[in-house]
């Protein structure tokens, strides 16, 4: 019988091995104590001194309509689920097979999917801020026509190495249709979640903590729709979703569980023509917080994923105050328009307004930003943004923080491979940390070698804040090197890095200040 | 593409059918129940509610004047709403049932009736006021004045009542407070009626146009005394004759739906308390299942 399984694990890697393909990549974190920046007590700079991730994927691809994924994660003293806490563990982080017949297909195991934007469901995965939310389940997807096509899944959302036992149902048409000169990809799409034994009784022992006029009956279940549609006529392209949720219990602003129904509306309209592009968005949500349960907070357990309406900045003083999506209470709209006269200039304004359903101010932003092309060999961006930003609600600190930000970046090309880039970033803040200068210089021999060299530095320090945290003005310096051959990446850098909120498409969590050397390594195959 | 949006519409349909759930167990959404008799003295002696006049009708499917009787009744809870309470207590040959209707006749209500001397069909005692020798019963036009002189009286004791139906087992708990506002040397006992509204029947009711008695097929009656909780008529005595300004007394009592009461939900509990020597109601109170 042995033999027998030998044989046939033989025979099936012959006959795939030729046609797998896959990636890795690997972080390797070593923890330097730098008493002024790091919290003492914490035992990755304490003890065990370095650590890190990877994360290997396969990926098998059938002639006969037979398609199969695993990926290998791994993490050994990892900083990366708690950045205060080591976390070791290993194993098959997904996995999954799918079969093709003709309009018919079947997946079962790990399924990164989403419905419309995601409002009402989305499974999906980011690796620096750990998360991986895919639903270990079955899913079919059928293909009526090219007109319409539906899919159904069902099954537990992922926890690390482990399913959260709520179980998530859910079911998404979507059609494309063209009438005149129009173009429509409508969707409609509904999601059930139903909690188990256990998690309602963990409810219900938090709802028996409540005063008695604050008591519910909370539900097993929520069923959460949507409808959305893309209009895309000439030059105008437009996309609008609206969702709701039935009651459930969710946790409140202030942590406590509530029993509440959610909507959502949203929408992106963009035009653009010749010379000139506008785009506008909307949101509106109200308590729309979706979980496996209401015993999960941060980013733990979330079945959904909401668009964000400011527009994530890549500047690195101004990235540190980016508005993540809020679940329970947010208005918020923003405007950006974009000019180019001609290959050699283009400018970009935009403003962006962010209330709660209150009317309570959490974000504003006004940025302009150009790009000169006319000096040869020479890119230059330069643009300023103010900025208001309810500290408070975003990072549940502090109060307000407004600042001004003026940033400019230099690329100088010495030749087709050659370039050196210098970036230049000064944010005259009032509150928090207080103003940021942040200079960076980048050597580029492509395709091979990037070398870069950064500082930020606390130009003038908020006094209230340095009486709070204790730190005075400081240097977080970064050296960087990257080596790329053919498909693979290496990298290391020596990092000093000021603690602050660490956001990927409108999700985000706080992280602390690292400090160390990290070591990483990209690869396809 | 019809078949889709049939089947659609089944699923749909599937789904909101299973959309009701159950109340998840373990779940306490009020103050835990009394569960226990107590009696203590208490220095917090909170104020006097106005006392409630308690009406006692005697009443039947047959008996034609009744409906009247009835809206006249009406009329008096409404004009002093919400101090005048009302159990309707269906006795004699005028409580029997029309065709194959429920018998809303009781043993507790023809004690009822027999204790406090009913003559006649409609008629009413009020606050267990005697009219004369023994009997404690008025027509229903005497009713009114009867009303507007006990609800001038004071009670000397607060009644407050809380309820919890356990809807699964059919089970009916109370928890009566009486807390004395004003001592008091009076023997007194409480009692417990389970009033069901709602009741659909035949009745036969007296038409004053066509002067002629009528037969309504689908009369709904209100507050029919379907069972006397503690011993009809007489009550549950307090240990004590003596009630010291303070005195509290919580009882606690636990009981199956009785097997006439057809809906738990549209039934009403209702407690007094009465003076054991003269009959005379002093208070009363009620609560909605």
């Amino acid at each position: 019988m042995k033999k027998i399984f030998l044989l046939g694990c033989l025979l099936f890697t012959k006959q795939i091995f030729a046609q797998i393909s896959g990636e890795l990549q690997a972080n390797l974190n070593f923890y330097e104590n730098d008493t002024a920046i790091v919290v003492k007590g914490n035992p990755l700079y304490e003890n065990y001194k370095s650590g890190g991730e990877s994360w290997l994927a396969l990926r098998y691809n059938g002639e006969n309509g037979f398609n199969a994924n695993v990926r290998i994660d791994g993490f050994q003293n990892s900083n990366i689920l708690n950045p205060n806490n080591a976390f070791t563990a290993a194993g098959i982080g997904m996995f999954n097979v799918s079969k093709e017949w003709d309009n018919l297909t079947i997946t079962a195991g790990h399924i990164y999917d989403q419905i419309g934007t995601g409002i009402i469901y989305r499974a999906y995965e980011d690796r620096a801020l750990l998360i991986d939310n895919a639903l270990f389940g079955l899913q079919a997807k059928y293909h009526f026509s090219d007109k319409l096509n539906v899919k159904a899944f069902t099954g537990q959302v992922r926890n690390l190495f482990e399913r959260y036992n709520p179980v998530i149902k859910g079911i998404n048409f979507e059609g494309d249709l063209d009438y005149k000169k129009a173009h429509f990809t409508p969707g409609i799409g509904v999601v059930n979640r139903t909690l188990d034994k256990g998690s309602m009784d963990k409810v219900v022992n938090t709802v028996n903590g409540l005063p008695f006029a604050d008591r519910f009956i909370p539900k097993y279940n929520y069923y959460a729709a949507t409808v959305y549609n893309t209009l895309n006529i000439g030059s105008i392209s437009w996309y609008v979703e609206g969702a709701m949720k039935t009651e459930e219990a969710i946790n409140n602003a202030q942590g406590l569980l509530v029993n509440k129904n959610g909507t959502v509306l949203y929408t992106n309209a963009g035009w653009a023509k010749n010379k000139i592009g506008i785009n506008a968005s909307f949101k509106r949500t109200e308590n729309f917080a979706l979980r496996t349960s209401p015993n999960e907070s941060a980013l733990r357990g979330f079945t959904n994923w909401q668009p964000i309406i400011a527009v994530i900045r890549p500047q690195r003083v101004i990235a540190r105050y980016t508005p993540a999506s809020q679940d329970l209470s947010e208005q918020s709209y923003a405007v950006s328009t974009q000019y180019t006269p001609n290959d050699n200039y283009s400018i970009n304004g935009s403003y962006t307004h962010i209330n709660n359903l209150d009317g309570v101010k959490l974000y504003r932003e006004v940025f302009i930003e150009g790009e000169i092309r006319k000096i040869k060999n020479t890119i230059i961006h330069a643009g300023t943004q103010i900025l208001d930003y309810n500290q408070a609600v975003y990072q549940q600190d502090g109060t307000t923080f407004k600042s001004v930000t003026g940033f400019a970046e230099i690329t100088y090309k010495f030749s087709e491979k050659k370039s050196l880039k210098a970036d230049l970033q000064y944010m005259d803040g009032h509150g928090d940390y207080g103003s940021w200068a942040y200079a960076l210089l980048e050597y580029d021999i492509a395709p091979k070698w990037a070398f870069a060299v950064s500082d930020m530095y606390n130009i003038s320090t908020n006094a209230n804040f340095t009486l709070h945290k204790g730190l005075v003005n400081h240097h977080y310096p970064n050296v960087f090197v990257a080596y790329t051959h053919n498909a693979h990446r290496f990298t290391a850098q020596y990092v000093k890095q000021v603690a602050g909120i660490n956001c990927t498409g409108g999700v985000c969590r706080y992280e602390p200040a690292f400090s160390g050397f990290k070591i990483g390594i990209t690869s396809s195959f | 593409m019809k078949k889709i949006i049939y089947a659609l519409a089944i699923a749909a349909s599937l789904a909101l059918a299973s959309c009701e759930e159950n109340i998840p167990t373990g779940l306490v959404l009020s103050q835990p129940f009394v569960s226990h008799d107590s009696e203590y003295v208490t220095t917090i002696i909170p104020t006097a509610q106005a006392k409630n006049v308690l009406i006692e009708e005697f009443t039947g499917v047959r008996c034609s004047n009744c409906p009247n009787g009835a809206i006249v009744l009406k009329n008096i809870q409404t004009a002093n709403a919400p101090r005048v309470l009302v159990a309707k207590a269906h006795v004699g040959n005028y409580g029997i049932p029309i065709k194959t209707d429920l018998d809303l006749r009781n043993p507790d209500a023809t004690t009822l009736s027999s204790s406090l001397g009913m003559q006649t069909q409609p008629s009413a005692a009020v606050d267990r006021q005697l009219n004369t020798g023994t009997d404690y019963t008025f027509s229903i036009n005497q009713v009114s004045g009867k009303v507007i002189s006990q609800l001038a009286k004071p009670t000397p004791v607060n009644i407050s009542l809380e309820k919890l139906v356990n809807a699964t087992l059919d089970t009916i708990n109370l928890a009566a407070t009486f807390i004395f506002t004003d001592t008091t040397s009076r023997k007194l006992a409480f009692n417990i009626y389970l009033l069901e509204n709602k009741v659909v029947t035949h009745q036969d009711s007296f038409d004053v146009v066509s002067l002629s008695t009528l037969e309504i097929e689908e009369y709904e009656h209100e507050e029919v005394l379907r069972k006397s909780i503690t011993p009809s008529f007489v009550g549950t005595s307090f240990p004590d004759i003596l009630q010291p300004k303070g005195k509290v007394y919580i009882r606690a009592l636990q009981f199956p739906k009785p097997s006439n009461v057809l809906n738990l939900s549209n039934c009403t509990l209702l407690v007094f308390v009465h003076d054991r020597d003269t009959k005379e109601a002093i208070h009363c109170q009620q609560i909605h299942l």
